[in-house]
């Protein structure tokens, strides 16, 4: 029971693996689509029904935060995979070996999910990321490769940084449990310190926070739609679960860190708004938008007693980004249109598509009555309920807020490309009326938890990780 | 009667009807758009009929769970003070979505659905009771606003547009952090909870500072009020009126709602400081006004200065109470400012109307591409008379009643700053009878006035109930001030008490 999920996974990957190389090369796609489809719903259900029981060895973990974020994954990754079933059909590459790595960067997700010490999360995040690299570097075009190797070398760099850390930890402690004990040995706080910042590091590199981050509009920028999409929103995830887990188990308290974690928050939030202030491409755009992000994500993480605010930050965040990604998905297909002046106009000819866009604009940059707002209320409020009275925080608050108001200059630009334009120059496809529903539910669901976020933090209420 | 929940119904039907709209096709869209239009104003109806005004406490509450973690919770209400405002809320609304829809010539559903939101967001506004739902309702109406300034406006639209949503979200961020502070050190975010909050002075200037930043933005007060001008100029007819006749009305509504009651200390300490920029507002945007080449940037900066008589009926209770003592003497400022904010939307919003039907035929925006219009628009042309009359402020007219109280007020704090305050009465008779004389009056040196045309019927009907309402309340303001005055006076024993 302690390793269902995964072993369902694993197991269907192999088949999968074995079985599509004796299909005809004609239906391989077809076969490998419905079979990933078939797997993650399995695995999905299989998570939604069983009742969730704590379980722990050594390493390993399984309650019922890890349970909800492989669901959350899970839920997601059937999403991607249908948004992006035509793209993946018209593009000349070999689609069954996407699929695979899809489904093996799920696995991953999960291995970091139910991971309980290093070794295991380390493990995990390979898992991660080797297959992204790979499926960056399966498209042809020279953007991708060029993407694909900055993300390979610059996210061996975060894996190299995670596993000095990690010595570093053993070496301290002789064991890699990301509990570390305090003054039980003789040596200093410093070198404590030192240790979990390199794991902080690594993890931040991942995750694309200032000053970390130089990787993520270039990557952003390369990657084709499908794998943006994954590497947007899946990673994330896993990423989120091991920051919780570390700070949970009281790893992120030490010394100066979570200090730190706040200053670093701002300072990506400072440098991913002026950053997108000047882009024209979307897909940079978002990246730097990302950048911010993922620093209001981590600014309510200090000091950790109620960590559903990140978990709900990033569910927002991630159904925001595949809205965007999705609807250019379905407007553009394969050539991908980039540059956000060819937008222009579009609310004449495609006018839910550009409402659309502008939803997922507005929630991005926290306009009520939006789902954005909610997140970003969530994670002020927490702030502000933890700081008792320490001006510094409330100064970090005013900067991190300043900073996305700046924020608001680059999304409410791509809004009025959509709406102010007089005509329209580029032909975009028409989506069909089951595409269009695709993006029309996600978009009503950032209307409605604008509104009415109640279930959505209970459901993320259950999937904080225990203190310990 | 039963007590249903009528303001909730208000918001939710103004919110229905404006999806609904979206969804058609324009007969259709029109149908809807009138029913739900006098279904507003049935519910409106029934709001006053419900409402008593002898109570000061909010009344026609509603309350249902929110966000049962951080203990929030969705609370509507209404008083003596927002009553008014939603009326005129659902008035105005009423008159620009009969007036002005062929005014824009296109998009016209997505038009009445921009509005109908806005309708939904600025009555929400006024009816919330806790502090979120205010901040939700604030900041959700710049959506349909840059919208529609940005679909519907002049060449400038997008500078104007982006100007506006920048400015106001600005201020805004603040407040939503200081509202965070509040509902954290309070426990709820009702709003009444705040102002029995025992705040030091410290965190009174803090709290007062990022309000001010909020609400001076959009009343707006000088010098945060560049973005007034342009976007006024720049917005379609239907927007300009919404601007000016309650956009403003909402920030001013901030400062009784919250800046008064929540941080009386910080603003007795400053007031001086907020009344000397209320007469900056008055005198110096009241100059500017008289500079103006552009007839409706001039009706824009003459809607600055006469909010400056807000914001100083709002903080001159201070320096009345602290050298006289004298209540009845803040009640008069305080009511004075509260029927200043509704006479400025007959005043300003009025002409902004008219002049949307003038810029419709003319497609000019110049004083000087204009000169000789009342030969051709005699009726147009005495409407418009009446609307300078009121925003001079012409006994009689709505425009005196609130700037009349507001100075007789003042003078029992200081004799100079009612006289600086007084000057509008010239300045602004200067600027808006000149406006009037360069444009209705002389010979026709310009063809294109040849070819203009009186207003139609709908038009003049429009412009009929404006009228009615500038007479009714500047003969009969008792109207109004007998559903405010208990309201008042809860407000002005929150605002005089020291809370440190």
């Amino acid at each position: 029971m302690l390793f269902l999920s995964e072993s369902i996974l694993t197991f269907f990957i192999l088949t999968t693996f074995m079985s599509g190389l004796l299909v005809r090369k004609s239906q391989q796609r077809t076969y490998s689509f419905s079979m990933s489809i078939l797997i993650v719903s399995l695995v999905g259900l299989q998570l939604a029904l069983l009742p969730i029981s704590h379980m722990e060895t050594t390493g390993w973990i399984v309650d019922s935060m890890s349970q909800y974020f492989k669901l959350f994954s899970c839920i997601l990754s059937i999403y991607i995979l249908i948004c992006t079933k035509n793209y993946i059909k018209k593009s000349k590459i070999k689609s069954f070996e996407f699929y695979i790595l899809f489904l093996t960067t799920l696995l991953g997700v999960f291995v970091v999910c139910s991971s309980n010490d290093f070794m295991v999360l380390f493990v995990g995040l390979e898992l991660i990321a080797l297959p992204l690299y790979a499926m960056l570097a399966l498209f042809n075009s020279r953007k991708s490769y060029e993407a694909s190797l900055k993300y390979f070398i610059l996210g061996a760099i975060a894996s190299g940084l995670f596993l000095f850390g990690i010595s570093l930890v053993y070496g301290i402690t002789g064991d890699v449990t990301f509990f570390i004990p305090r003054n039980t040995i003789s040596l200093s706080e410093k070198l404590q310190a030192i240790a979990v910042l390199m794991v902080l590091i690594g993890l931040i590199m991942k995750i694309g926070m200032a000053p970390f981050h130089y990787w993520v509009p270039d990557v952003y920028e390369g990657a084709p739609l499908p794998v943006l999409m994954v590497i947007a929103t899946l990673p994330k995830y896993a990423y989120l679960a091991a920051v919780l887990r570390l700070s949970v188990s009281n790893t992120l308290s030490i010394s100066i860190i979570p200090q730190m974690i706040i200053v670093l928050s701002v300072v990506s939030i400072f440098i991913g708004n002026l950053g997108a202030l000047t882009q024209t491409s979307l897909k940079r755009l978002l990246g730097f938008s990302s950048i911010a992000h993922m620093g209001f994500m981590l600014l309510a993480l200090y000091p950790s007693t109620q960590n559903f605010v990140p978990i709900f930050y990033l569910i927002v965040y991630s159904i925001t980004t595949l809205i965007a990604l999705t609807a250019t998905i379905f407007l553009c297909e394969n050539n991908e249109i980039d540059e956000i002046d060819s937008y222009q106009g579009l609310y004449l000819k495609r006018p839910l598509h550009a409402f659309i866009y502008m939803t997922a604009f507005f929630s991005m940059a926290g306009v009520p009555p939006l789902a954005g707002f909610m997140a970003k209320l969530n994670v002020f409020y927490m702030l502000f309920y933890q700081a008792e009275y320490q001006t510094w925080i409330y100064t970090a608050a005013v900067i991190a807020i300043l900073f996305a108001v700046i924020g608001t200059a680059y999304y409410i630009r791509f809004i009025r490309v959509l709406y102010f334009e007089k005509k329209m120059q580029t032909r975009f496809k028409t989506p069909t009326y089951g595409q269009n529903l695709l993006i029309g539910v996600p978009t009503s669901l950032l209307l409605i938890l604008g509104v009415a976020p109640g279930l959505l933090i209970e459901i993320c209420q259950n999937a904080t990780p225990m203190i310990k | 009667m039963y007590n249903y929940p009528l303001l909730s119904m208000l918001i939710l039907q103004s919110f229905i009807s404006a999806i609904w709209i979206a969804g058609s096709d324009y007969q259709r869209a029109k149908i809807i758009t009138y029913t739900s239009m006098i279904v507003s104003i049935i519910i409106t109806a029934c709001l006053l009929l419900k409402f008593d005004p002898s109570l000061a406490q909010m009344q026609l509450t509603e309350s249902y769970q929110w966000i049962s973690h951080w203990n929030l919770t969705l609370q509507l209400g209404v008083d003596g003070i927002s009553l008014p405002l939603i009326v005129l809320t659902v008035f105005i609304n009423a008159i620009i979505i009969t007036a002005t829809p062929n005014l824009v010539g296109q998009h016209i559903t997505k038009y009445w659905c921009v509005f109908f939101i806005l309708q939904a967001m600025v009555v929400g506004v006024f009816a919330a009771n806790n502090a979120f739902l205010f901040y939700l309702f604030w900041e959700g109406m710049l959506i349909p606003m840059y919208l529609c300034i940005g679909i519907w406006g002049s060449d400038m639209r997008s500078y104007a547009a982006i100007k506006f949503f920048l400015y106001t979200f600005f201020g805004s961020v603040l407040m939503l952090l200081a509202l965070i502070y509040l509902s954290i050190k309070s426990g709820t975010d009702n709003i009444i909870t705040f102002y029995e909050l025992p705040l030091s002075m410290h965190e009174q200037t803090l709290i007062l500072i990022a309000f001010l930043f909020a609400f001076a933005v959009k009343v707006p007060m000088w010098p945060l009020h560049t973005w007034l001008p342009d976007a006024h100029t720049e917005a379609p007819a239907g927007g300009s009126v919404i601007l000016a006749a309650l956009m403003l009305k909402v920030g001013a509504y901030g400062y009784f709602r919250f800046c008064l009651p929540v941080t009386p200390d910080a603003c007795s300490e400053y007031a001086y400081i907020l009344i000397g920029l209320s007469l900056i507002a008055i005198v110096i945007i009241g100059l500017v006004a008289l500079a103006q080449t552009d007839m409706k940037r001039l009706i824009a900066y003459s809607s600055v200065a006469h909010m400056g008589f807000v914001s100083l009926g709002c903080f001159v209770i201070f320096p009345i109470f602290k050298q006289t003592g004298h209540l009845p003497a803040t009640q008069l400022a305080v009511t004075g400012a509260l029927v200043q904010m509704i006479t400025h939307a007959f005043g300003s919003g009025a002409m902004f109307l008219a002049f949307g039907m003038l810029y419709d035929q003319l497609h000019s925006r110049l004083i000087v591409d204009m000169g000789g219009i009342a030969q051709k628009m005699p009726i147009f042309t005495a409407f418009f008379m009446i609307f300078v009359f009121t925003n001079i402020g012409v006994p009689g007219t709505a425009g005196f009643v609130g700037e009349f109280m507001v100075l007789i007020s003042t003078m029992e704090a200081n004799f100079w700053v009612t006289l600086l305050a007084g000057l509008t009465l010239v300045l602004s008779a200067s600027y808006s009878l000149f406006m009037f004389k360069r444009v209705f009056y002389g010979p026709i040196t310009i063809n294109h006035i040849e070819k203009l045309t009186d207003i139609t019927t709908s038009q003049q009907i429009a412009l009929w109930v404006m009228t009615a309402g500038i007479f009714f309340i500047g003969l009969y303001p008792q109207s109004i001030t007998h559903m405010m005055d208990p309201s008042v006076n809860a407000l002005i024993q929150a605002s005089l008490q020291s809370k440190v």
